[in-house]
């Protein structure tokens, strides 16, 4: 059994002319793995893994699905057992660190309170050399006189360091990474990763990582689940999905990665933009930008379907696809790009 | 401390503040020098209220029948009144009613908005509606009008004074909480603490509180100098302690039929109301400027 079990989960905004921003959407992660969750700003990834621990912004509700969490039922714990799952069981970290920490407490005091009250130990001096082991083991130099700091007289990377810290309090078994990286320097980015990978590694925690960055992905994660419009489209292993991508949007989010290797071209991206929430097609929903659309495509909905045993897409078109990118692979090899 | 706590769109929303000391000609004055003669001025006039019975030369309700009407001299600075008694003393002494009046009667409406402000902000939904509504309820009245008939109707003591200024005076205090509330509550911090399973009342009281309490403090201060207003003007119209307490609003009440030949009697309570409204309203502006962002 997986130690995350997402099934059918439907997170909605508002009471009348619901709008499913997470639609349908089913997601395990084993013990120890690394899960990537991959897509554009708005594609609901943020709000999946805010489901997960029922920490929705005001007006969001999951509406239906379940979230199996090492044998519970997310969706069904009271408050008491939520704030216990999420200090203890499921830890966060998030995009901008700086701001994800209180503006007027220093970064000791926030460790402490977080050793008090989550992690339950009782003694104050034991918190203390507690909090330094802790700044300790995520990096930050100098711990004890960094207990003084207030969260803005750290860099972006310090602070994201300090953000672990706090998460990693609760010992928890699921981290859930919300673009942990997107707003630090590439040298600092490859930093975060490899602590969170050292973490991962001594811990055996798991870890969601939420990313816009595939080359993140490529580095950091065993399987890779692609989102759009608030659906999964493509789920792979990393290496399956890296070498050979089947949904139309998946080969257009790599194509809009620059290369150093290779000829330089102008990026492709993607045209257009992701459908309304209000008013999502009844069809496809990347139809409209795709260049593999046929009329049957925007007439019914279309599942997520195995291609192979680590592999599945929704994708209508999946052999066009196939056979197109396989042409360009002998076009290129033949020099005609 | 709060130099990330951005209180700037607060201050077009404080009645009073800087428009008393702008209409005073006072606006370019150097914030540093705002607060320290707002708040020297406040401490000379706190501690003469603190030790009135040692620092006034007379007891403040021993009448003189034969000394009366004397205007100002050595023996009695601020002259006597129409039964002989000290105006300085009674000037010194009626600092310690209004002060603690003003004190009193702002800390129970500082408490009472920030927590109705918190909760209101951190619940929204049908919790601030009704605290909302409620708040518009109690602001459709003027506030004179309204201590006015809640006296009336509770009865003319100092626990009936508190009560009804009270009720009238909490408002401004939770709308300004309430909005910070609204802003603090968005910020990833908050999302972080309830990530890191923090209960409502843990994440509420310890990290929402300190972000929103300061711009609620600044207004504390300009709120005593309105209070201050407020309590003198309902003694003047004879609602508040009863003769021979001194008072300087009930002071000035008094004096008023002697006004053209005794004019020492009603104008010295009157200046000690406008030193210590000035003094607040300075050091409130300043505070406010010290700690805003821009500066």
């Amino acid at each position: 059994m997986s130690l995350l079990e997402v099934t059918g989960l439907v997170t909605s905004f508002g009471s009348h002319q619901r709008a499913n921003v997470v639609d349908d959407v089913s997601l395990d992660v084993d013990a120890g793995e690394v899960v990537g969750l991959v897509g554009e700003s708005g594609s609901g990834k943020s709000l999946l893994l805010r489901s997960i621990v029922q920490a929705l912004p005001p007006k969001f509700v999951v509406s239906s699905g379940r979230i199996g969490f090492a044998g519970n039922d997310v969706t069904h714990l009271s408050g008491r057992e939520l704030r216990e799952l999420r200090g203890r069981h499921i830890g966060m970290i998030f995009q901008d660190p700086i701001s994800a920490l209180n503006p007027v407490l220093t970064i000791g005091a926030q460790l402490q309170e977080t050793l008090k009250f989550t992690g339950g130990v009782r003694r104050g001096a034991d918190r203390k050399r507690r909090a330094i082991e802790y700044l300790d083991v995520v990096g930050v130099s100098e711990p004890d006189r960094r207990m003084h700091s207030y969260p803005h007289e750290l860099s972006g990377g310090m602070a994201q360091r300090v953000m672990i810290a706090l998460a990693l309090v609760g010992e928890p078994q699921l981290l859930l990474a919300d673009e942990p990286t997107s707003a630090l320097d590439v040298t600092v980015q490859a930093q975060i990763m490899k602590l969170l990978d050292d973490l991962r590694k001594r811990s055996g925690m798991a870890i969601v990582l939420v990313t816009h960055d595939f080359g993140v992905v490529a580095q950091a994660c065993n399987r890779v689940y692609v989102m759009y419009a608030g659906q999964i489209v493509e789920r792979a292993s990393v290496a399956e999905l890296c070498s050979n991508p089947r949904h139309p949007y998946t080969i257009g989010l790599m194509n809009s990665i620059p290369r150093m290797d290779g000829d330089r071209h102008l990026l492709a991206g993607i045209p257009g933009a992701p459908p309304d929430l209000g008013e999502m097609p009844i069809g496809c929903r990347f139809a409209s930008r795709c260049s593999f659309v046929v009329d049957g495509c925007r007439d019914s909905e279309v599942k997520l379907q195995d291609i192979s045993a680590a592999h599945s897409v929704a994708c209508g078109q999946v052999e066009q696809v196939a056979r197109q990118r396989k042409r360009h692979a002998t076009d290129e090899e033949a020099g005609v790009f | 401390m709060s130099s990330t706590v951005d209180n700037r769109h607060v201050r077009g929303r404080m009645p009073g503040l800087g428009r008393l000391t702008k209409s005073l000609g006072l606006s370019r004055i150097s914030m540093r020098y705002k607060i320290i003669v707002g708040g020297s001025a406040l401490a000379v006039i706190g501690i003469g209220a603190l030790f009135a019975p040692v620092i006034a030369p007379y007891d403040p309700i021993a009448q003189d029948i034969s000394n009366a009407f004397s205007p100002p001299t050595t023996s009695h600075l601020f002259g006597t009144d129409q039964f002989g008694r000290d105006v300085l003393s009674r000037v010194i002494f009626a600092a310690r009613l209004d002060l603690q009046i003003a004190l009193v009667a702002t800390v129970f409406c500082l408490i009472i908005g920030v927590l109705f402000g918190l909760i209101a902000g951190y619940r929204g939904g049908i919790t601030d509606q009704v605290i909302g509504r409620l708040i518009d309820f109690v602001v459709a009245f003027p506030a004179i009008v309204a201590v006015i008939a809640l006296i009336a109707f509770l009865g003319n003591d100092m626990l009936n004074l508190y009560i009804a200024l009270t009720i009238t005076g909490w408002t401004s205090y939770a709308r300004l909480v309430r909005g910070e509330t609204f802003r603090v509550k968005a910020l990833p911090y908050i999302d972080s603490a309830r990530a890191l399973g923090f209960s409502h009342s843990r994440i509420v009281l310890r990290h929402i509180l300190p972000n929103v309490i300061s711009p609620a403090g600044i207004y504390w201060i300009t709120d005593m100098v309105g209070t201050i207003l407020l309590v003198t003007s309902l003694s003047f119209l004879g609602l508040g302690p009863h003769p021979p307490t001194p008072e300087w609003g009930a002071m000035i009440a008094e004096a008023r039929p002697f006004l053209l030949m005794a004019w020492w009697i009603s104008v010295f309570p009157g200046l000690a109301i406008a030193v210590t409204g000035i003094a607040l309203a300075l050091l409130g502006d300043g505070l406010d400027e010290a700690l805003s962002p821009r500066s």
